[in-house]
């Protein structure tokens, strides 16, 4: 029994050859993405950051915050209403996440877009006092508050179940502790349930901000000049279909590499043993 | 004058009677043991002391001051949340699985409440919260987090926690459950010497030799209804009722 025996691994054979058959693939690519004359690079880097890229960008970064700004405080509301002891108001939580997460955005848009077909005038009527204010449903419901509206209602049936799945995920022995030592309700959501919740909302959340994102590229189809928009008003110009396409998703990449960063930074900070409150 | 007198109290879940016509008297300085088999009711009677679980009947009175609700004439209204949870403050609570917050290291959570509640200078609380630690010799954990500790250690954080409100009773539901059996007589020698600093305490159980070790007055429960209660020598040696002596033969 000598000690000096030399240890080698086993050879992972299908690894090494999977190794292989992938780098070839990716030379094969990158020869036909810098070979093709088709990509027209050039036109990608001379598009990438003209003013209409640039305001269509602007668009789809307004529309993702409209929909996250209002969409995530109705998903909580609609959240707390399914938590709710009345069965009215269950039912109601539930029937709004049934229907907003089944019809497609797209769908929906168009529903917001063409609203007032149902309702051709909004008016604000008081029993007794009669009309007070109306307007017609074109003026306020134009293809940007169309939009935001279809997003905002769209995102709120997500991020309610993304809500409830975090507060479920807490166990109700820790609610009842904090009960027990003398918090009320607000206390015990401040200082023990949502801290613990966190942790299982954020990186859904994230997530769904990043798909809210991309989500908002269907607004190009009534005519709101978002990043795709854009992309498609200058190739229906001058014909260069492919290489527009291109800058629109590197500034998709773009917008989506900054919210993972961040997100990936604020999972770091509450991964690591917490401060005092 | 601090006793906790639970009278006539009743208690149905989905139809179903949970407590029947319950009534116990807890002198202050005592311990209660709450015996019986499990479903015997004896940890929602525990949970209704502090108001987790509401009651449909009767009266629970902590130094004379109704719990969770307010007499106006023949007529118990309930208390708005502020107020039972300034009740509840009083009432330091143990629970079978700990419960301690897994977010917080051990000493936050057995300062969170005394500062948040009873609004205490973190430093002052600090300092009597690693005292208590080293009584129940947990001191080098306080920055520890609660699921990296063992059950027993969890257990007697969550002890601290509640004792350091400075409470005029404590419940424990099931203190030995999760414990494996060595650990039982140590609990049961901790919270003997709490009863010789004369704390008031209610503790439930369904383990007959940690029942023994506690001492202190027994009721038993079966069925929602407390069937035998009298000094713990008295019950274990001569239970009165058939169904106790019973109890007792099979565990």
């Amino acid at each position: 029994m000598s000690p000096n025996l030399v240890i080698v691994p086993k050879t992972k054979l299908a690894e090494r050859l999977a190794t292989v058959v992938v780098a070839a693939c990716i030379a094969a690519l990158l020869y036909s993405i810098f070979k093709n004359p088709h990509f027209e690079w050039q036109i990608v880097f001379a598009n990438f950051t003209v003013p209409a890229m640039l305001k269509g960008l602007l668009v789809t970064l307004e529309l993702t915050f409209f929909a996250v700004f209002f969409g995530f405080p109705l998903g909580t509301i609609v959240a707390a209403m399914r938590q709710a002891d009345s069965k009215l108001l269950q039912s109601v939580s539930w029937f709004y996440v049934w229907v907003f997460r089944s019809v497609p955005m797209l769908v929906q848009l168009f529903f917001w877009f063409n609203i007032a077909a149902l309702y051709p005038r909004l008016a604000l009527t008081l029993p007794g006092l009669g009309e007070l204010y109306s307007f017609p449903t074109n003026h306020v419901l134009t293809g940007f508050s169309a939009a935001v509206l279809a997003l905002v209602l769209h995102d709120a049936a997500y991020t309610s179940e993304i809500i409830r799945t975090g507060l479920r995920s807490v166990p109700t022995g820790q609610r009842d502790a904090a009960r027990a030592l003398g918090f009320t309700n607000s206390g015990v959501m401040y200082n023990i349930v949502f801290p613990q919740a966190f942790r299982v909302i954020l990186p859904a959340a994230g997530n769904q901000i990043i798909s809210t994102l991309k989500a908002t590229s269907v607004v190009s189809v009534i005519a709101l000049k978002d990043v795709l928009y854009s992309a498609q008003e200058i190739y229906e110009r001058t014909y260069d279909v492919i290489p527009l396409l291109i800058v629109a998703s590197l500034w998709y990449l773009v917008v989506t590499s900054l919210l993972s960063m961040g997100q990936y930074w604020i999972e770091g900070r509450l991964s690591r043993k917490d401060e005092p409150l | 004058m601090s006793d906790l007198e639970i009278s006539c109290v009743s208690k149905k879940i989905s139809g179903k009677i949970i407590l029947d016509d319950v009534t116990l008297i807890v002198p202050s300085g005592q311990t209660c043991v709450l015996l019986g088999p499990s479903g015997s009711g004896k940890s929602t009677l525990l949970r209704c002391i502090n108001h987790l679980d509401r009651i449909d009947s009767g009266i629970i009175r902590l130094n004379g001051e109704i719990i969770g609700y307010r007499q106006s004439g023949d007529k118990l209204y309930e208390l708005s949340g502020r107020e039972i949870a300034r009740q509840r403050s009083r009432i330091g609570m143990v629970f079978q699985q700990y419960n301690l917050f897994p977010h917080l290291s051990v000493l936050e959570n057995i300062v969170i409440a005394p500062i948040k509640i009873l609004k205490k200078k973190r430093g002052d609380v600090t300092d009597q919260a690693l005292t208590l630690l080293k009584t129940v010799g947990l001191e080098s954990h306080a920055h520890a987090l609660p699921p990296s500790l063992s059950g027993g250690q969890q257990q007697r954080i969550a002890i601290v926690r509640a004792l350091i409100m400075q409470p005029e009773v404590m419940l424990f539901d099931e203190p030995t459950a999760a414990l494996d059996p060595e650990l039982v007589q140590s609990m049961a020698r901790l919270l003997k010497q709490l009863s010789e600093q004369a704390m008031t305490m209610v503790i439930v159980t369904h383990e007959l030799s940690f029942a023994r070790a506690l001492q202190g007055n027994v009721a038993f429960m079966d069925n929602g209804r407390i069937i035998e209660h009298g000094p713990s020598h008295n019950l274990f040696t001569h239970p009165k009722h058939a169904r106790t002596a019973e109890f007792l033969r099979q565990s």
